[in-house]
């Protein structure tokens, strides 16, 4: 199994401002981490440190084996890093199959199968990605950032905005998807029980400091580790 | 405004007055140039602020006209002096030229206008003599008779094609012209007028500074072509009027000596203190407060009319960019508009005076009115629409202001301009520039004043908020349209003013004079300002409407410069020329970091001290070098003024910048070692990609 | 009449043409290019310089087949050397200081322009020779019939890339949202790059076409470029097809405007005040884009 993700010591912040302080983490082909913690703990920092659109203040991160450096956003998702953010950045103009082609480049059959994945987008591929609902919309997001083959997926809060019952059906797909594919997958969410059903790990972030870290199994077994860094308590 | 600023500003207006009450009676002098074109292929791109004589084929097709107003002087006086030309930059085959001189018959400006090319009287003739310099001088030993006899005094210079080639342009620097004799006033001497001799009193003083002045060029503007709108091709003008105005000589002594001093004494006092808000202002102790005022009489006394003439001329592009710097740099918007900002009040003030005969002073309401009106009408669309929108907005009313105001004639006169009258105030005229600055000077010291009023107040805090962010602004309650109005309005204002300026200081306003260009400058001015308050504003007017003036650097390496340093300055670096003054004045304090600290230590370090001076000193130095240069003709001065001024000022300047440097390394040095609680300045690079976490534009 | 709307018809068609190139360039990176008459300002005079004066260039082969290329290349590199210098420091900040950053560059294209060939007009030798056709009564000049087969030419390859191509749909992704762009893999600063360079050679090609029938010289192309802003405007800035008609729509109105009203300037007093009018009743512009 080797490390998809691999961070060590990571210090990110804006300017003068910094928000995530020595976080150390790191993702095995296959994986789902799920990073936790509630709003301004750095998880989006993060992820925006990995996929190259903010620069490191400090600390080391490998992905894929290669240190990120000062590449840019579109050498790493060309390199297999596939970050969907918050928001989705999707191409409202666009079609959805467009979306997808956009982002599968001269792999067509990796579009099909990304797609294959969503079969409930199927009746939808020919609308314009504004158009559909924030469900399909989150669909589309992972579909097109599945169809760059990814080893290493960034997922920023997919949940947000829709009804439980969608994200119900959302990450488990999640979940196949790791199997399947062998992609390591970061998994940020405020929905930290269904996140900790489809987890391996987890790492709470408070403020910028990991304030628990382990299996997804024992976090499920220790509510109180988790709700502490929601809550700032003592452990 | 506090009571020393108000002295500050009284002081200097007294002197000014003073010193142009005091000023003797004009010498004799040419008054009134122009050129006319006679044939079909007169000079095709004339370049303004030039004279032409030029023939083809032995057809003469350009025709030169001095006047010269002899102010009462005698035969004997007249006879014994001489008229200077000297020639311009774009002549064709000039040196080979020859040239005669026929007295008018009739005088160049009857009632006050030029509309057509007076007569000439060929039968008093005299030629004109190339001197190995390339000027021209013509004696005026045979017009003497026919002038004190009251015959109209000035000449018409017209090619001599007997004598010479067939085919020649030559062209004059108007501005250049003189006249050199025993009638020129002496500062100290009056008293050589009378004389029955013909010897003079006081040696001829040879001109080392013009006379008068011209009609600034504008920025090179080139006139769009009547290509694919064959509408409106500008109907040509046959006589192109090159508008001058009597110098005066004085210099009274005792100013000379006793500003400086007091200016020296007060600037070694006073130290300089930052606001809050970023703001730089030059000191809030007292004596500092007045330096910038006083220093104003300083300038007037020590540099002549013409350079008075110069600087007026930028202290009128800094008020018209003042009020593009509110809107640009405190408000976040645009205007390419600007040129037809300035330009309509100025022709409503120029045509009112020129009706009415009053003085163009009394305009000032008028042209305040028009600018304000002008902008509101683009602030309205700017109620509506979105950013560059708007922008593109004012360019297209800038382009039919330009196109379609500027070539109607009810609105900028006739083709050879407006002639205005002289600004007077309660009758007493106001015929030379320095007679002038106090006007200029109290309105500057007004625009000043209100536009530091504006940026302090809750105008100004409003300004702020709509450039940084306007949807933070508009959840803050701040009305964010209304605010942008407003600021449009508040740039036709000051445009406005700028406009009336023009008219009162170069009592002269032809239909060219505003072109859209023009308008791209202001922008220019605006965005080398940079964010921050009016030093920046100041600084950006005076190198780039001084350097076109000064022609401080060679011409075209300043046209190259200017758009690649401003580029530079868009792209990179941001701050503009506020920045810089900023992050000079936080340097000179010790204090590296961000601007917005509170807490500050003053140590005065006396390397950098001593660095600065020397500076500064470099640069009076070469600047002092370069106003010489450009006021005298004679080689041999300028490469003497090269030499001493010019390369001392720059070994100076290097000295300083050594000093810095090495200041520079010890402070660094002693920062390693003393470990002073700085936050630590982490530049956190995006590689250019910021995430966009925000709402996008629709646009 | 009829000959003056067909002139207009052409010339609008190169404010078309030029919109066009403003407004692909304006959706990828939100900078309104005032230095784009300009850029083809220097490579109309390069064309013509090849193709007129060979000895002063030094070439040997003068004839359109190098010229052209030469013309073309140089207006893509222009292009692709203000995407470096200009647009990309500016991806976050573009509106005021992308407009004066292109500005600054027309006053310097201006200056070197005077520098290198003077203020005067320079002669040019229509493309195409020959006696014309005559559609419908009036008389169309084959300069003018050249104009609108590249117009067509042009516009068609334009639309099918954009449609069609893979390329075309990179460039409407990184149009419509660069930061989305990138995190699909798209290399975001090549795609800006390669459209830059695409408008560069477009202002190129409009230049040579619109300059046999015009007084070319430094200046020609800025006034042309500044009726193709309105016509951009008009189209929203962001529509393709909207500033076109917008472009052609604005040649016809000239023409006729000037046929009816001989004051001076009476078109861009219209067209400034239909503008005005125009943002406060339809602020989005006539027409909205549909990517």
């Amino acid at each position: 199994m080797s490390r998809v993700l691999d961070i060590r010591g990571l210090d990110a912040g804006y300017g003068h401002l910094q928000v995530v302080r020595q976080l150390s983490l790191h993702v095995d082909e296959g994986e789902i981490v799920a990073l936790l913690g509630p709003n301004g703990a750095g998880k989006t920092t993060t992820l925006l440190t990995v996929s190259g659109l903010l620069a490191p203040l400090a600390g080391e991160i490998d992905v894929l084996g290669a240190p990120v450096g000062s590449r840019s956003p579109q050498a790493l998702a060309r390199a297999g890093c596939a970050h969907v953010p918050e928001g989705r950045a999707l191409f409202g103009g666009l079609t959805a199959r467009q979306n997808v082609a956009l982002a599968a480049g001269r792999d067509r059959p990796a579009a099909t199968q990304a797609l294959a994945y969503f079969p409930d987008l199927e009746p939808h591929l020919g609308r314009r990605a504004g158009l559909l609902s924030g469900g399909q919309q989150q669909m589309l997001a992972l579909a097109r950032a599945l169809a760059s083959r990814p080893k290493l997926l960034l997922v920023d809060e997919m949940s947000l905005g829709l009804a439980p019952i969608i994200v119900e059906n959302l990450l488990p797909i999640l979940r196949r998807i790791a199997d399947d594919t062998g992609c390591g997958v970061v998994l940020v969410e405020q929905h930290v029980h269904l996140a900790l059903e489809v987890a391996d790990r987890a790492c709470v972030l408070a403020h910028g400091d990991v304030v628990a870290a382990g299996t997804a199994a024992e976090l499920r077994q220790q509510p109180e580790l988790v709700a502490s860094g929601y809550l700032g308590a003592e452990i | 405004m506090r009571r020393t600023e108000r002295a500050g500003i009284a002081a200097s207006l007294a002197l000014l007055l003073l010193m142009a009450w005091a000023a003797p009676a004009a010498a004799a002098a040419p008054s009134h140039q122009a050129w006319a074109a006679t044939g079909p292929a007169a000079p095709p791109n004339p370049t303004a602020g030039n004279l032409y004589v030029s023939t083809v084929g032995g057809q003469e097709q350009a025709r030169a006209f001095v006047e010269v107003d002899l102010a009462g002087r005698g035969v004997e006086d007249v006879a014994a002096a001489s008229l200077t030309l000297t020639p311009g930059s774009d002549g064709v085959v000039a040196d080979q030229a020859t040239l005669a001189a026929c007295t008018l018959a009739e005088p160049l400006t009857a009632d006050g206008k030029l509309d057509k090319a007076p007569a000439v009287d060929c039968s008093v003739r005299a030629p004109l003599t190339r001197q190995a310099d390339g000027t021209w001088t013509l004696s005026l030993a045979p017009f003497a008779d026919r002038w004190s006899a009251g015959g109209p005094a000035g000449v018409a210079i017209i090619p001599d094609t007997d004598a010479g080639p067939a085919v020649f342009t030559v062209s004059l620097a108007a501005e250049r012209t003189s006249f050199d004799g025993p009638v020129a006033v002496t500062p100290a001497d009056d008293t050589s007028t009378s004389g029955t001799d013909a010897t003079p009193v006081a040696p001829p003083i040879p001109s080392t500074e013009s006379l008068f002045t011209v009609d600034p060029a504008p920025v090179p503007a080139p006139v769009p072509p009547v290509a694919s709108a064959p509408s409106h091709a500008p109907a040509p003008s046959t006589i192109t009027t090159v508008v001058a105005r009597r110098g005066g000589v004085d210099r009274p002594p005792w100013i000379v000596v006793l500003v400086p001093a007091a200016v020296i004494a007060l600037l070694l006092v006073g130290a300089s203190r930052r606001r809050p808000g970023g703001v730089v202002t030059t000191g809030s102790s007292v004596p500092a407060r007045l330096v910038p005022w006083l220093a104003v009489p300083l300038i007037v006394a020590l540099l002549g009319e013409t350079t008075t003439y110069k600087l007026g001329s930028v202290a009128i592009v800094f008020i018209a960019a003042v009020g593009l710097h509110l809107l640009v740099n405190w408000t976040g918007e645009l205007s390419l508009a600007h040129a037809g900002f300035i330009g309509v009040p100025a022709f409503v003030v120029a045509q009112f005076s020129a009706h009415t005969g009053l003085t163009p002073l009394l305009g000032l309401p008028l042209a305040i009115v028009t600018g304000v009106a002008l902008g509101g009408v683009v602030g309205v669309a700017a109620l509506r629409a979105r950013g560059l929108q708007v922008a593109l907005v004012t360019l297209a009313v800038g382009i039919a202001i330009g196109q379609f105001l500027f070539f109607r004639s009810w609105i900028v006169g006739p083709p050879q301009g407006l002639l205005i009258p002289t600004p007077s105030i309660l009758g007493h005229p106001l015929a030379s520039s320095r007679a002038l600055a106090p006007v200029l000077v109290a309105t500057i010291a007004v625009v000043v004043l209100l536009t530091r009023a504006i940026m302090r107040s809750t105008i100004g805090r409003a300004m702020l908020m709509v450039r940084e962010d306007p949807d933070a602004a508009a959840a803050a309650g701040v009305a964010v349209a209304q605010y942008r109005a407003l600021a449009y309005a508040l740039a036709g204002g000051f445009a406005g003013v700028a406009g009336w300026s023009y008219v009162v200081w170069v009592q002269q306003v032809t239909p060219k004079a505003f072109p859209l260009q023009l308008g791209f400058t202001y922008l220019v001015i605006a965005a080398l300002a940079g964010p921050g308050g009016l030093a920046g504003v100041a600084v950006a007017a005076l190198v780039i409407q001084g350097g076109a003036l000064f022609s401080i650097l060679p011409g075209r390496t300043a046209l190259y410069l200017g758009p690649v340093a401003l580029i530079y300055n868009v792209t990179r670096y941001q701050a503009g020329i506020n920045g810089l003054l900023a992050g000079a004045a936080s340097f000179l304090r010790g204090r590296k970091g961000a601007p917005m600290t509170k807490h500050h230590v003053l140590t005065i370090r006396p390397l950098a001290v001593a660095a600065v001076s020397a500076i500064v000193a470099g640069t009076g130095a070469i600047l002092l070098a370069w106003y010489h240069m450009g006021n005298t003709d004679q080689v041999w001065i300028q490469n003497q003024e090269l030499a001493s001024g010019g390369l001392l000022g720059l070994s100076l300047i290097m000295v300083g910048a050594a000093l810095l440097i090495r200041d520079g390394i010890v402070r660094a040095a002693e920062l390693r070692e003393h470990q002073q609680p700085e936050p630590p300045v982490v530049e956190a690079s995006t590689n250019g990609h910021k995430p966009r976490m925000r709402v996008k534009e629709t646009v | 009449m009829g000959a003056v709307v067909v002139n207009g018809v052409f010339v609008g068609l190169i404010y078309g043409l030029l919109a066009v190139g403003l407004v692909v360039v304006y959706r990828v990176s939100r900078i309104v290019n005032f230095a784009y008459g300009e850029t083809g300002m220097l490579c109309a005079f390069v064309f013509f310089g090849i193709r007129l004066h060979p000895t002063a260039t030094r070439l040997v082969d003068h004839g359109i087949l190098v010229a052209l290329p030469a013309a073309m290349l140089l207006g893509a590199g222009i292009g692709a050397a203000m995407e470096r210098i200009i647009a990309r420091p500016l991806r976050t900040n573009p509106v005021l200081n992308g407009m004066v950053g292109t500005i600054a560059t027309s006053l310097l294209f201006i200056t070197l322009g005077i520098d290198l060939w003077g203020p005067d007009v320079h002669v040019t030798k229509p493309l195409v020779q020959g006696e014309g056709i005559t559609l419908l009564g009036l008389v169309v000049s084959p300069q003018q019939l050249l104009i609108g087969a590249c117009t067509v030419a042009i516009l068609v390859a334009l639309g099918t890339t954009y449609r069609f191509t893979s390329f075309g749909l990179r460039l409407r992704a990184t149009a419509i949202d660069p930061y989305a762009a990138s995190l699909s893999g798209i290399n975001t600063d090549a795609t800006a790059m390669g459209t830059w360079a695409l408008a560069g050679a477009l202002s190129a090609v409009s230049a040579i076409l619109i300059a046999p029938l015009v007084a070319m010289n430094v200046v020609f192309m800025t006034f042309l470029a500044l009726r193709s802003f309105a016509a951009a405007l008009l189209g929203g800035l962001t529509s393709l097809v909207g500033a076109f008609c917008a472009g052609l729509l604005l040649g016809v109105a000239e023409g006729v405007i000037t046929f009816k009203s001989p004051v001076a300037g009476m078109t861009d007093a219209v067209v400034a005040v239909g503008i005005l009018v125009l943002l406060v009743v339809r602020p989005g512009g006539l027409v909205r884009a549909s990517y």
